[in-house]
């Protein structure tokens, strides 16, 4: 028969231990705390104040005119430098000096006038997402161009595009990016925590009183799931305070359920945490591996920075087998779509089933004795 | 002589942690390669809807024009529930709304607007997707009606087909050498301390300045086999990522950063007594490093003080001395300050380093 008795005073020797522990108490409430404000803040994807250079062979009124409207009519890029010859401008992109030259043929204004003005923009693509961005700028750029000369001569388009941002109006990227980056923390967070429970136990010899006392094996793992969990529910709680009232996110959905669903997966990253802990004997082990087997899966198959949809079939089955990657789609459903509960059942049920097959498995793996 | 037993003794100690040396190799392999494979920050077959109301031959001829590199055509809409559906599901970055009459109004010169529906629940493909169809139909529209004066031909260079491939599997390598530098040798060392084994050396005639500097440097050298593997094996082989510059010089600058992260990890261990500690202070020490790095959020794009913060982030230097060594081909000697910066840097923290380590036992 399991003894709540026996399972708290597991929850309260680990609580005492991490009390009387001022850093660690400490770091553990601010590893969550400084990951969310670090990324939910900082990860930008926009693209502004690009350094860029000039090699002009031209020197005519349209390409200084081009260059100027360029620069000064948007905060998307600076001029850093002027270059007079190719390699020079090469050497300035090999060096990350700039991440872009215009490059101005001779005779420029000349083919323009006849109705062919090239030009060239040479771009470093050390990070792609950066070049494309960069290279939709200036396309973007010059299709304006384009209409208002044609405006100048009397044409006007007819056609009109508006674009819509469903479920974000004003596509602010900080929401989404806050949202994503609580569901990453909370997979790394409460896992890192209790990927320890166990095996440090095991290392510093304190385990053999377990294995000697009379707690079940059950009541252990459920005192170390509870300890683990409680910490990182009080984290939660801070998160989520942080994500309404710093980011400011407009939560469509009901609290009580967004609530609920993070209950929820932070039992499945807690339990996560602790299978490492029964399967390994080192603690360096344990935390690297935990460090491991969280941080790129939840980053890159959840549709944290990267959309869903654009996955291969592959990546989309190794995204099935990643608890981040229902809790992201809920946390998304809730706060942005206002889902009706009839679409976030399944994924519920599924983060449910998680818990309950890594919490068996752990039973199933961690023995009352030395192998 | 007493070193190299040191050095020997902690390579050792390393090989025969089992669960430790599955997850090295796992993370120096295996984690390069999903990383590398599985992201993809750029627009690549983003799945879209038409909403199509006007059915004519020009509405086709728009939603032909789209590009197959970038977009993926993934059917019909009939009805607004339908747009919800596919948005909702994820199923679809955007959909495009065609009004009645399009071609009519078209051919007349009458006003008519095109609609993109973005799903803003993403990040990186909302702003790409409606940038990118923007554009397809201002070209399709003017190329209808005159011919654009200006144009401009954009050359991308080193990675011509914006592939991330590259990108993210240095990018990978790079964070998973930081993790591991920053871990290490803090937890060698508090091991020791954990288990007493502190108590037994001070006591013995070695100095303890010998016994911290092996520890630093033995777990450097397994950092720097790892490199190599994963340099050799996973990019170049697995990953079949190009690499432009010469190895040896990538190597190089990494044993430099060597010095300089497991400087920092011995800062750690100096203010940690048992491993809950040194794990909690890797990660609050990595998140920093790697922000401010530049290899997500592009540094001339953060706030000033962030811009001037960024200066003390030994990745950033590793990061574009690197990157510019594996993607652009670029020998070592021309990376000059960003070898003295790691220089500097790396002196000062191995030294503070090791002395704090020292003065603590």
């Amino acid at each position: 028969m399991v003894s709540f008795r026996r399972i708290f005073s597991v929850v309260r020797k680990e609580l005492r231990e991490l009390l009387r522990d001022k850093i660690s108490l400490i770091t553990v409430l601010l590893v969550p705390l400084s990951m969310m404000l670090v990324f939910g803040y900082g990860l930008k994807l926009e693209i502004k104040h690009v350094p860029v250079g000039v090699l002009d062979f031209d020197k005519s009124y349209l390409s200084r005119e081009i260059v100027s409207k360029l620069t000064s009519n948007s905060e998307y890029f600076l001029v850093r430098s002027y270059f007079s010859s190719i390699e020079e401008a090469d050497r300035a992109i090999s060096s990350g000096k700039v991440r872009g030259v215009l490059v101005f043929p001779f005779n420029f204004e000349g083919d323009f006038k006849e109705g062919n003005g090239k030009f060239q923009f040479l771009i470093d693509g050390t990070f792609p997402y950066r070049a494309e961005v960069i290279k939709s700028y200036v396309n973007g750029f010059i299709s304006r161009e384009n209409l208002l000369l044609a405006e100048e001569r009397g044409f006007a388009l007819p056609v009109k595009v508006k674009t819509r941002y469903w479920f974000n109006e004003s596509l602010n990227q900080d929401y989404v990016v806050a949202v994503g980056t609580l569901a990453v923390v909370l997979a790394i967070a409460p896992a890192v925590f209790s990927a320890l429970l166990i095996v440090k136990e095991k290392e510093s010899g304190s385990i053999y009183n377990v294995y000697v006392s009379s707690i079940g094996k059950s009541e252990y793992l459920l005192g170390k799931l509870l300890s683990g969990f409680t910490v990182s529910l009080f984290n939660l709680f801070i998160l989520l305070g942080i994500l309404v009232f710093l980011f400011k996110v407009p939560v469509k959905g009901s609290f009580i359920i967004l609530i609920f669903v993070s209950v929820l997966f932070i039992l499945v990253s807690t339990s996560f945490g602790l299978l490492i802990s029964a399967f390994f004997s080192s603690q360096a082990a344990a935390f690297i591996g935990t460090v491991v087997l969280t941080v790129v899966p939840s980053i890159l198959y959840t549709g944290y920075i990267t959309p869903v949809s654009s996955m291969d079939k592959g990546a989309l089955l190794t995204a099935h087998l990643i608890p981040t990657f229902y809790y992201m789609r809920l946390l998304k459903s809730i706060v942005f779509k206002a889902a009706p509960l009839s679409l976030l059942i399944s994924d519920t049920l599924t983060l449910i089933v998680f818990f309950l097959l890594l919490f068996s498995l752990n039973h199933m793996l961690f023995k009352k004795r030395e192998k | 002589m007493t070193f190299f037993v040191l050095l020997y003794k902690e390579v050792v100690q390393f090989l025969r942690n089992r669960g430790l040396l599955l997850f090295a190799v796992y993370a120096f392999t295996l984690d390069i390669y999903l990383a590398a494979t599985g992201i993809d920050l750029t627009l690549k077959n983003a799945p879209f809807y038409a909403q199509d109301y006007d059915f004519s031959f020009s509405s086709r001829e728009l939603l032909s024009k789209f590009p197959h590199s970038y977009f993926r055509f993934s059917g019909y809409l009939l009805s607004d529930r339908d747009v919800e559906k596919v948005l909702f599901s994820d199923r679809a970055v955007g959909v495009l709304r065609i009004p009645f009459n399009f071609e009519k109004d078209l051919k007349k010169g009458v006003k008519t607007e095109v609609e993109i529906i973005v799903n803003g629940a993403e990040v990186s493909s909302s702003y790409l997707f409606s940038a990118y169809a923007t554009q397809v139909i201002y070209n399709f529209i003017t190329g209808n009606f005159f011919n654009p004066t200006l144009k401009v031909i954009p050359r991308v260079y080193f990675n011509q087909n914006c592939s991330s491939k590259i990108f993210m599997a240095y990018s990978e390598l790079l964070t998973v050498i930081t993790l591991f530098l920053l871990l290490l040798p803090a937890s060698a060392v508090v091991l020791e301390k954990e288990r007493g084994n502190v108590e037994i050396l001070i006591v013995s005639p070695l100095p303890n300045a010998v016994f911290m500097v092996a520890k630093s440097i033995s777990m450097g050298l397994i950092v720097l086999f790892f490199t190599a593997l994963s340099l050799f094996f996973t990019v170049e082989q697995i990953v079949e990522v190009p690499f432009k510059g010469r190895e040896t010089d990538f190597l190089l600058l990494t044993l430099l950063y060597v010095f300089t992260a497991s400087g920092l990890s011995m800062f750690i261990a100096s203010l940690s007594e048992n491993m809950l500690q040194v794990s909690q202070l890797t990660i609050l020490i990595l998140i920093p490093i790697l922000y401010l790095s530049g290899n997500w959020t592009p540094i001339e794009a953060m706030p000033k003080l962030l811009q001037w913060l960024s200066a003390l982030s030994p990745l950033k230097y590793y990061i574009d001395g690197a990157l510019a060594i594996a993607i652009k081909g670029m020998p070592l000697k021309e990376l000059t300050s960003d070898v003295i910066a790691l220089f500097i840097q790396g002196g000062t923290l191995f030294a503070l380093g090791n002395y704090f380590m020292i003065r603590k036992i």
